[in-house]
């Protein structure tokens, strides 16, 4: 028995000894990356490799987190006051974590950054929108705006231009669906984060560009809303597959890749994935189409990711020294490169390899055009992911099998946005 | 005339519904272990392969060279191990003073057992992640070793219980006449009898500790310690899905499983029936 | 069961259940004790403004405002009634099969109980893959053989959902019962079955008068541990379904867990599982009452 007593104890001793022993004599910073994989891994690893030959006081720790269970390890952590130094996160949790100070707004280290100012104003401004206090709690790094991704040859073939307007898109959808030949013109998310295509839909087609009215209503159950959710979601079962009601990221990609639709509104962020299984030349990207007012309309809340610092980290000028390496220009440049995506940073957006990425190019000039308009969505509200989750998804799959109207579904969105920001603006204005 | 008839009976009421069972069971194997070796392009294609064309090992090398699986496995070793040793000498324990005594407490610890079965695991983690933050004991693989087994214990002490029941006490009062102690007589006399059972509820709390995902997520933050499902679900990102991995690292992950399986299903069916699940 | 020496070295039971309890109390009864204590709570780390105590208030919203708390109780039952019973049926058929004597017996035992040793997040990537509606093997497969002429969307059309993700959960819950009731089976002794024969009674009969109630308690013990720990298990639907299309697929744990995990609201999701873990308690007690389990044993 004594034996037993005797082994707990040294279980719990040699715990605590892996804990305790080797006192560092660097400077140790942990860094997280909330969507890690074998293909970003590797990027990160070599940019870390990269600081710590430039700064050999300070060492680096990478913890990668497999993006399915993310969310869920850094609210324990927060919970518990155990997070790490820095992060790599999207631009959606931002407004959460601002609102429970579990992050260090960033714009004193900013402002005397040398290279604050090649960061483009518009992320900047975007990302200062996601938060209440309209402080800079994140530096964005990467963009990934949404994008429709369409398969050139088909609309070649078929002689179709590039969905440049919603008509065009709807009458590709209708010219590309071969059901015979299990070939469908679209597909849609109805799946886990469908909320924030349609979204994305909704603001580009009508032109409104403010989620609130001056009175506080909520935009989203606008008539010209109606109208389009009605005509998009409509799409369902006549052009697209049946099993799009439950498709997430994964099957929509699997859908797009293995030829069996024509369009997917995704982002630019699936390029690799695309390119792997596609191939070159058989897929092109396109924004997302003009709105009625003739503009270029983007949802932006989910667009950028960036990095920021944990109010708990003992070391908050080292782990600034860090993120702003991650920031700058030739780290970006490589970041970017090596995932097809969309730097933030002025200088990068004119290197040359933007030039041969028709697709980062073609959003980068979206973006930077004077007429585009972006309209922040209300991500400062604490709940708003938690809305996205429990009520637009669940709508968005009863309006599709025919159990809620368009109208009921886009009223109970706009109500449950409009008490949050009701009970938001309570806890807070006063 | 006869002899026919019975091979017919027999060909339907036996073969042909374990043809069935077998299909059933090994299909899905088959599927996976055949998109391993496929190349990416290939799986994700409406022209289904039944046999990879052309072959490649090129997952294999991916999953356990670049994502690291060399290192998940030997985690993985570590922890399910340390925490089957612990389990199964706990419940012996507990099986014998279960299965040999009356004790107050008796029944309220063994309703206690069953009501731990009751509980949501993804509601424990919170509290856990406190508690294991004062102990100092996150991003230790001892954390997890103390999870998996108390969420083992239960299931096993209640099996254990019955093998330990069904050994004529007799067998052990004549060792302790013969001058030995209660210790000596468990060690000597029941502990050999109780081999296969044993290996049975051994191997049934290894697996539990080998596919366990989201405690070894939250308990872990240093890349180096974890585990191997926290691996596997690196290759389900949001923008790179990479279902030749994937596969690739579920037939890695599989591999002790089987060998387990293989070697022990004889003493499984043996020690499960010395014991027969009784409460 | 009787104490050997009962009354004498009474301090030994307790002494072998120590480290058992220790950990037992510091896992799972303060733990749990926590969850009790947040269900009274407003508790939701994306309402920091609103936290506090609320008494009976998360229960008060459950039974009267939530509808979709009664019918994901109600999707909780079919799931463990389909589960429990199949896995039962199906287990108990297999373990039929392998306790005859045959060629490759070993190799046909071990095959059928690996899938016990999948994890939830690798069944649901292989069912997932070959239930896809593009490129998944059953579509393929089926209309090959003619029984289907269009790809059906296994997991999102409402008809078959439930039935393709209790499939996979199928192939991962029949060995337990395979293996159990085997081992329950070669616990009959053969002289049984022998004097069966010599009575006349057929096969039929001497299943039922030998070989069913000889293996009531491993069944009673089985499936009630099944029922708990199918009312329990998300993994699978989380991967496969997310509890869709349409809330279909959410069972009550499914519900807590996106209570939990995706909005999280511990308060709500502690209340919920409280009032779980009350109904498995009610459905345990009553279920050995009315099995009169145990009862030549005095538990």
């Amino acid at each position: 028995m004594v034996k037993k007593w005797l082994l707990l104890l040294f279980i719990i001793c040699l715990g605590f000894s892996a804990v305790c022993l080797g006192a560092p004599a660097k400077i140790k910073l942990t860094f997280w990356n909330n969507n890690a994989g074998p293909e970003r891994d590797p990027i990160f690893r070599e940019l870390i490799k990269r600081f710590q030959e430039q700064n050999p006081d300070i060492e680096v720790e990478y913890v990668a987190i497999p993006s399915s269970a993310a969310k869920q390890k850094y609210d324990v952590a927060a919970a518990a006051n155990d997070l790490p130094d820095c992060t790599v996160f999207p631009q959606q949790w931002l407004g959460d974590y601002a609102t429970r100070k579990i992050i260090l707004p960033l714009d004193s280290y900013y402002k005397k950054w040398s290279e604050g100012k090649d960061i483009s104003a518009t992320c900047l401004q975007s990302v200062r929108d996601s938060v209440s206090s309209k402080k800079l709690y994140m530096i964005p790094q990467t963009g990934t705006l949404d994008t429709i991704w369409y398969r050139s040859d088909w609309f070649k073939k078929a002689n179709l231009p590039a969905p440049r307007t919603w008509d065009d898109f709807f009458n590709a959808v209708d010219k590309l669906t071969d059901k015979a030949n299990y070939r469908y013109g679209y597909s849609i998310r109805g799946g886990v984060a469908g909320s924030y295509p349609l979204q994305a839909v909704l603001y580009s087609y009508s032109g409104i560009t403010s989620f609130f009215t001056a009175k506080g209503k909520c935009t989203i159950n606008d008539p010209k809303h109606i109208a389009i959710a009605k005509r998009y979601l409509g799409l369902y079962g006549k052009y697209t597959s049946q099993s799009d009601i439950t498709a997430g990221y994964k099957e929509m990609a699997a859908a797009f890749d293995t030829g069996s639709t024509a369009m997917i509104l995704h982002n630019l962020g699936s390029y690799t994935q695309h390119l792997q299984t596609l191939g070159a030349g058989k897929f092109a990207a396109a924004s997302m189409p003009l709105s009625l007012t003739g503009r270029h309309v983007l949802v932006a809340g989910n667009t950028f990711s960036g990095y920021s610092i944990f109010s708990t980290s003992k070391r908050p000028a080292a782990a600034w020294k860090f993120i702003s390496f991650l920031a700058s220009e030739k780290s970006q440049s490589y970041w970017n490169q090596n995932t097809g995506q969309m730097p933030t940073n002025n200088k990068v957006l004119n290197e040359k390899w933007i030039q041969d990425a028709p697709q980062i190019s073609l959003l980068a000039s979206t973006l930077a055009d004077k007429k585009t308009i972006l309209v922040a969505s209300p991500i400062y509200l604490p709940d708003y992911s938690v809305i996205m989750d429990q009520v637009v998804d669940p709508g968005i799959q009863m309006v599709l099998s025919g159990k809620k109207s368009v109208e009921t579904f886009l009223n109970e969105w706009a109500q449950a946005l409009e008490k949050s920001k009701k009970d938001y603006d309570t806890a807070f204005k006063k | 005339m006869k002899n026919f008839g019975s091979k017919i009976s027999k060909f339907f009421l036996f073969f042909f519904p374990l043809m069935l069972v077998m299909l059933f069971v090994l299909f899905p194997f088959y599927w996976t272990i055949n998109t391993a070796f496929k190349r990416e392009s290939d799986i994700m294609n409406t022209h289904i392969q039944y046999l990879p064309s052309p072959w490649t090992f090129h997952n294999f090398f991916n999953a356990w060279q670049n994502i690291g699986f060399s290192v998940y496995f030997k985690n993985s070793l570590i922890v399910s191990v340390l925490s089957v040793i612990l389990v199964v000498l706990f419940s012996i324990l507990v099986g014998y003073a279960l299965g040999r005594f009356n004790f107050r407490g008796k029944k309220g610890f063994m309703l206690t057992l069953l009501c731990t079965q009751f509980i949501p695991h993804t509601m424990l983690i919170i509290p856990f992640f406190l508690i294991f933050k004062s102990l100092g004991l996150t991003s230790s693989l001892w954390s997890l070793i103390i999870v998996y087994t108390t969420f083992q214990l239960p299931f096993n002490s209640v099996i254990m219980k019955g093998f330990v029941a069904n050994i004529p006490k007799e067998l052990e009062e004549a060792a302790m006449v013969d001058g030995c102690s209660r210790l000596r007589a468990i060690f000597n006399v029941i502990l050999p009898i109780l081999l296969p059972g044993l290996i049975a509820t051994g191997s049934f709390a290894f697996i539990g500790c080998w596919n366990e995902f989201l405690f070894a997520l939250i308990l872990i933050s240093k890349s180096s310690r974890y585990t191997i499902p926290v691996g596997l679900n690196f290759m389900m990102g949001e923008y790179d899905i990479n279902y030749g991995a994937l596969a690739a690292g579920s037939v890695i992950a599989l591999i002790p499983s089987v060998l387990i399986f293989a070697y022990v299903q004889k003493y499984l069916v043996q020690g499960l029936s010395t014991g027969a699940i009784k409460g | 069961m009787q104490s050997i020496d009962r009354g004498k070295r009474n301090w030994i039971p307790y002494l072998f259940i120590a480290p058992a309890v220790v950990l037992i109390l510091c896992f799972m009864v303060y733990p749990v004790g926590n969850v009790f204590y947040y269900s009274f709570q407003n508790y939701n780390l994306s309402q920091p403004y609103s936290n506090g105590f609320v008494g009976l208030g998360n229960f008060i919203k459950i039974f009267h405002l939530d509808s979709l708390f009664y019918s994901s109780l109600g999707v909780s039952l079919k799931w463990v009634i389909i589960e429990v019973l199949f896995q039962l049926i199906f287990g108990l058929v297999i373990a039929l099969l392998l306790n005859q004597k045959f060629k490759g017996r070993g190799f046909c035992r071990a095959a059928v109980l690996i899938p016990w040793a999948i994890s939830g997040v690798l069944t649901s990537m292989m069912w997932s893959m070959m239930f896809n509606e593009h490129f998944g093997v059953f579509n393929a497969l089926l209309r090959q053989i003619g029984l289907i002429h269009t790809n059906i969307a296994w997991t999102a059309n409402s008809k078959t959902v439930l039935g393709a993700i209790c499939l996979a959960e199928l192939w991962r819950g029949i060995p337990f019962f395979a293996i159990v009731i085997l081992a329950g089976l070669q616990s009959i002794p053969t002289e049984l079955y022998e004097s069966c024969a010599v009575d006349g009674g057929g096969r039929w009969g001497s299943f039922c008068n030998i070989t069913l109630p000889y293996l009531k308690e491993t069944i009673i013990l089985s499936t009630l541990l099944r029922a708990v720990w199918e009312f329990n298990s998300v993994d699978l639907i989380y991967t496969m379904t997310g509890g869709g299309p349409a809330n279909a697929t959410t069972t009550l744990s499914m519900y807590i867990a996106q209570k939990a995990i995706s909005a999280s609201n511990f308060g709500y999701g502690s209340a919920l599982v409280v009032i779980s873990f009350m109904l498995l308690l009610g459905f345990a007690l009553t279920y050995l009452q009315m099995s009169k389990f145990g009862q030549e044993e005095q538990l």
